[in-house]
Order: structure tokens, then C-alpha cells, then sequence
């Protein structure tokens, strides 16, 4: 399906086409549910407060000034829907310096996984993010599924541009590592 | 190597984009349109007490009151503010007899009593809270 540019989209609903956010809702739910998911932790919950968060959008788009981008408005008013129904405090900041845990090469892992049926890796890869936290899972998704950039995945989640490249680093590490493990259990 | 080269990472790229979306169920858009043509509308209530606090003019205010102190105080370096002479020689005498005409005015009530001004600051209260802490009105929304 061929979606239209969001704010031309926005332009309509404003104008009073308001079948035209229809659009904008089929465009962008499943990453609005995805984010909701990985935090509230239950389908339903999830579903049911996704809906309320593309309503809140519709009912606040006359206040979206166009100043970043729909999606990242969106994200953000899904992150913290999702954070105070559960009642989960927001990402802390981390501290920049860290220690290096574990020495590989993620080339090697790599390696070793393009030698595995696609099947498999996609096996490998959903049981190594299920062993990631809930913040990790959804970040290291927004980055390399979603294909956020580091900005806009700190004006979603609030947190510094430093401290979001720091996480995804070590989530990316942390990935590796659960990904290594699991290929060596196989 | 920097932490930023790092993240640039087309194995995981490639792994992710060939995961499944965890999607919502069929009929979800079609339920949150639903949702919204029959929702209220909610039409924002005046500005909140404290926002005022983020625009100029109370700051503007601060400004003005501090300069009109600072020019009619005896403070030594308060001379050399431009325009002190016409203000307290021209402009101070001016307002005072200004104001002076309104004394009589409020010198000739006899009434103002302890319970009136008990009334007149229990008023102010409630009109102050009343202002602090109405609900927004919401208007439904009659076209679809």
C-alpha cells in the first residue's frame, strides 16, 4: 500500500477531510503498537491504548507545528501514553563511560549467522530480543527496524542524544552477545 | 573505534527488516475512526495561570517596576540613569497630584469595617480560585 506524505495528509484533516486520517492511522499503527507492546507487555492493553493515542493525536493535530516530523510526534505521544498507563518510570540516563564486558567480533557472529536458513536467523533474532529488557528491545527496534535516526529517537524517549547513541551501543553489543550464545547452543 | 561507527550496522539492518510487524488487529483503523467521529472535541480553555510565567510581559513588568524603584531611590549610582531628572522633577510631581484628587474619594467612606473587608478577601478567593481551577470546555462535535 502507497502512502501519501504525512503532512500533506495533515493538511486535509485539517481542512475537514476527516476520513483522511485514516490514512495516517494505517500508515503508522503498527509502529505506534509495536512501542505500546514492548511496554505494556499485553495485546489487548495494547491495542486499546493504541486507539486512545491515535484519537489524542487527531484531537491535538491542529498543535502539531510541523517542526519535527509527524512520526516522531506520534512515537513520542505513543511513549508516553504507554509509560503512565503502566505506571513504568521513563529511560534514566546512563553513564557515558562504561567498561567493555565480553571481547568478539561481531563480524564473526555475523558471519556465522548468514551460514544459518533465514528461517533460523529470524528464530536466533526474536529469542535474543526477547532477552533484552522491554527500553532495549523497543530502542535497538526504533534504530535498525524503523529506521529512526538518534535524534528522533531522543525527542521520542526524552533522552540525550549521547545518552541514546550510548544505549543502542550497548544494546547492539548485548544483541551480539545473546545472538552468539544462542547460535553456540544450537 | 568511535562508539558512532559502531552503530552503522547493515547485518542487523537487514536481520530486522525481514522481522514480521507485531501488528494491531484487522479492523484497528477502521475502530479508531470509529472512535473519532464520535468523540467530543475538545476546544482548549483559556491559558493556565501559571503559563503566563513562559510569556514577556510579566517579565517586561519585573523590568519596568525595578527601573520606576531603582529611579526614584536615593541610590548613588541611580544618577547616572538617563532621564531621572525629568522623571522625578516633571512626571513624579504630575502623577502625585493625579492621584491625590482620588483621596478624598476613598478618605469619605466611613463604612469599611473588619467583616466587610473579611467579606471583600473571602470574595477574592473564590475568584481566584474559580480562575485557577476551571474545567476546559468541551463541545461535541455535531458534523461528521
Amino acid at each position: 500500500m502507497k502512502f501519501q506524505d504525512d503532512n500533506e495528509t495533515i493538511g486535509r484533516v485539517l481542512s475537514g477531510d476527516v476520513s483522511a486520517y485514516a490514512s495516517l492511522v494505517a500508515k503508522h499503527k503498527n509502529l505506534v503498537f509495536s512501542i505500546v507492546l514492548k511496554i505494556v507487555n499485553n495485546r489487548e492493553d495494547a491495542e486499546e491504548i493504541s486507539q486512545d493515542i491515535f484519537l489524542k493525536a487527531y484531537q491535538s493535530l491542529k498543535t502539531f507545528e510541523g517542526k519535527s516530523k509527524f512520526s516522531t510526534w506520534l512515537y513520542r505521544i505513543a511513549y508516553n501514553a504507554a509509560i503512565s498507563k503502566t505506571r513504568k518510570k521513563k529511560m534514566e540516563l546512563v553513564a557515558i563511560e562504561e567498561t567493555v564486558i565480553t571481547n568478539y567480533s561481531t563480524d564473526e557472529i555475523g558471519r556465522n549467522m548468514n551460514e544459518l536458513e533465514e528461517n533460523d536467523r529470524q528464530l536466533i533474532l526474536e529469542r535474543a530480543l526477547l532477552r533484552l529488557t522491554d527500553e532495549e528491545s523497543l530502542l535497538i527496534t526504533l534504530f535498525y527496524k524503523n529506521e529512526n535516526s538518534i535524534e528522533d529517537i531522543s525527542n521520542i524517549t526524552g533522552l540525550t542524544v549521547s545518552n541514546v547513541k550510548v544505549r543502542l551501543h550497548r544494546i547492539r553489543k548485548k544483541l551480539y552477545e545473546e545472538m552468539n550464545g544462542l547460535i553456540n547452543k544450537n | 573505534m568511535e562508539k558512532e561507527d559502531l552503530l552503522p550496522d547493515d547485518f542487523l539492518k537487514d536481520l530486522f527488516s525481514k522481522q514480521p510487524w507485531d501488528g494491531p488487529s484487522d479492523n484497528f483503523t477502521e475502530n479508531v475512526m470509529e472512535q473519532i467521529l464520535h468523540a467530543p472535541e475538545v476546544v482548549p480553555g483559556k491559558k493556565p495561570f501559571y503559563l503566563i510565567l513562559r510569556s514577556s510581559w510579566p517579565y517586561v513588568l519585573l523590568f519596568l517596576i525595578s527601573l520606576v524603584f531603582l529611579i526614584t531611590s536615593d541610590l548613588p549610582f541611580t544618577d547616572y540613569i538617563p532621564g531621572k531628572e525629568y522623571f522625578t522633577k516633571n512626571l513624579l510631581p504630575y502623577l502625585g497630584s493625579l492621584f491625590s484628587g482620588f483621596k478624598p474619594l476613598v478618605s469619605n467612606i466611613k463604612i469599611i469595617s473588619i467583616p466587610l473587608m473579611v467579606i471583600l478577601a473571602g470574595s477574592l478567593l473564590v475568584g481566584f480560585d474559580h480562575f485557577l481551577f476551571r474545567k476546559p470546555n468541551i463541545r461535541h462535535q455535531t458534523t461528521q
